[in-house]
């Protein structure tokens, strides 16, 4: 494999419904849409499963964080779209906060090792 | 494989539900638009399909939870979001009724013990600590069914006071009936004791039948959404039901015609042996009307 820095996917998929509710406060989007968001974000290097975001997509509604309706397709058939709610948005800027803080510490913890080397 | 085989192959496995239909076709939508933005980029059509299918993953936990079998756990997640924790002034009230209950128990039984022991009667003690807990058991019963649950919503207090006074009244009549008792005033226990008990299981009675639905919102749906999926065969057919019924009805006159002549053939020793064997005919009957086949294939 190649010295770039790697995304592990554990990472990624702790954070998965904080990361739907992100790309859904810029708009409604479809399964696909935020995969292919995810996909772009990430250079196409990472795998992340869409079973992993069906989960979280699950998980939001049943916590009334976004809500999903049917949308009309031009090809005739219909897809099924997500919007984030009031309490999602409240939700998104906890996961964030605690996340900004989670890096800070582990930022400090890590610059602190390498200026003992 | 194309798409629509890979997605009905996928969610064959699954009892079907509305939610489940409902997320086959939002995972078929989404294979394909993988497919069709690959398609775009250049890839050949049976690589494109077989990538978007890996990129899928095992939608089997969620699949799962969707289908009948996790019922039960919707129910638990429901009840966690939906919960309601009684006022401290509340749960304040109830123990401290609790404990006079305990305190008027001990009284009754130090009475009982004490008479039993030959230490000597002491019938005030054993009348005025059971009234007290009768009061104490109406009181907690008021408390009990004005409370806002979870679940349940709270009663009108004057009908809570109603469960009350009618608790209240059991007790009393079984103590009070006791503590007469132990102090040989059988007469006077039977006479106090009797009226309230009846008192009391009457009012519980009334106030039973006439009680109208507490239950909230969200537990009627879930148990709904539940009657829906266990339903058996007679309920969703009812001209299987009505089979049943017409079956059901030649059993038991063939099993009548068949128990007269046994008893003019062969006496009254025998005669009732086609009851039990309709009975057993019955249950086979239901067992194999009342449930399809395919629930068997789980």
């Amino acid at each position: 494999m190649t010295d770039d820095p790697a995304l592990s996917s554990d990472v990624l998929r702790g954070h998965t419904d904080t990361i739907v509710l992100g790309l859904l406060r810029r708009g409604d989007d479809y399964g696909f849409g935020i995969y292919r968001a995810i996909l772009d974000a990430t250079g196409g290097d990472y795998e992340l499963k869409e079973a992993t975001l069906y989960a979280s997509f699950r998980r939001l509604v049943r916590d009334g964080a976004i809500e999903a309706y049917w949308g009309d397709e031009s090809q005739g058939g219909r897809r099924k779209y997500y919007r984030i709610t009031d309490a999602g948005r409240a939700a998104y800027r906890r996961n964030k906060a605690d996340w900004d803080f989670a890096r800070s510490v582990i930022d400090r913890l890590l610059d602190e090792k390498d200026t003992v080397d | 494989m194309d798409p629509e085989t890979y997605v009905r192959e996928l969610f064959a496995r699954y009892e079907p539900t509305a939610e489940l239909d409902d997320f086959r076709e939002e995972v078929l939508g989404n294979l394909r638009a993988r497919i069709a933005q690959l398609t775009d980029e250049g890839v050949a059509a049976a690589e494109a399909a077989r990538r978007a299918q890996t990129e899928l993953g095992d939608i089997d936990e969620v699949a799962r939870e969707m289908s009948r079998e996790r019922v039960l756990d919707v129910y638990s997640h429901l009840y966690l979001r939906e919960r309601v924790r009684p006022s401290t002034g509340r749960v304040t009230a109830l123990v401290l009724l609790s404990v006079v209950i305990a305190l008027g128990a001990a009284g009754l039984t130090f009475a009982g013990v004490a008479r039993a022991t030959g230490a000597g009667a002491h019938p005030t003690i054993a009348i005025v600590s059971g009234l007290v807990a009768a009061i104490a058991v109406g009181g907690v019963v008021l408390v009990g069914t004005t409370t806002e649950t979870s679940t349940l919503y709270p009663l009108p207090i004057g009908r809570g006071a109603l469960y009350g006074l009618a608790a209240a009244a059991l007790a009393g009549g079984v103590v009070v009936g006791a503590a007469f008792v132990l102090t040989d005033w059988v007469g006077a226990g039977l006479l106090t004791g009797i009226p309230l008990l009846l008192l009391g299981m009457s009012g519980l009675i009334v106030l039973g039948v006439t009680q109208t639905n507490r239950k909230k919102p969200w537990v009627l749906r879930e148990q709904q959404r539940q009657a829906e999926l266990h339903v058996d065969e007679f309920s969703r057919n009812p001209q299987v039901a009505a089979r049943f019924g017409v079956y059901t009805a030649a059993l038991w006159t063939a099993a009548i015609v068949a128990a007269v002549v046994v008893l003019i053939a062969a006496g009254p020793l025998w005669c009732w042996l086609p009851f039990p064997l309709t009975i057993v005919a019955m249950m086979i009957l239901i067992g194999r009307m009342g449930f399809t086949k395919k629930e068997d294939a789980e």
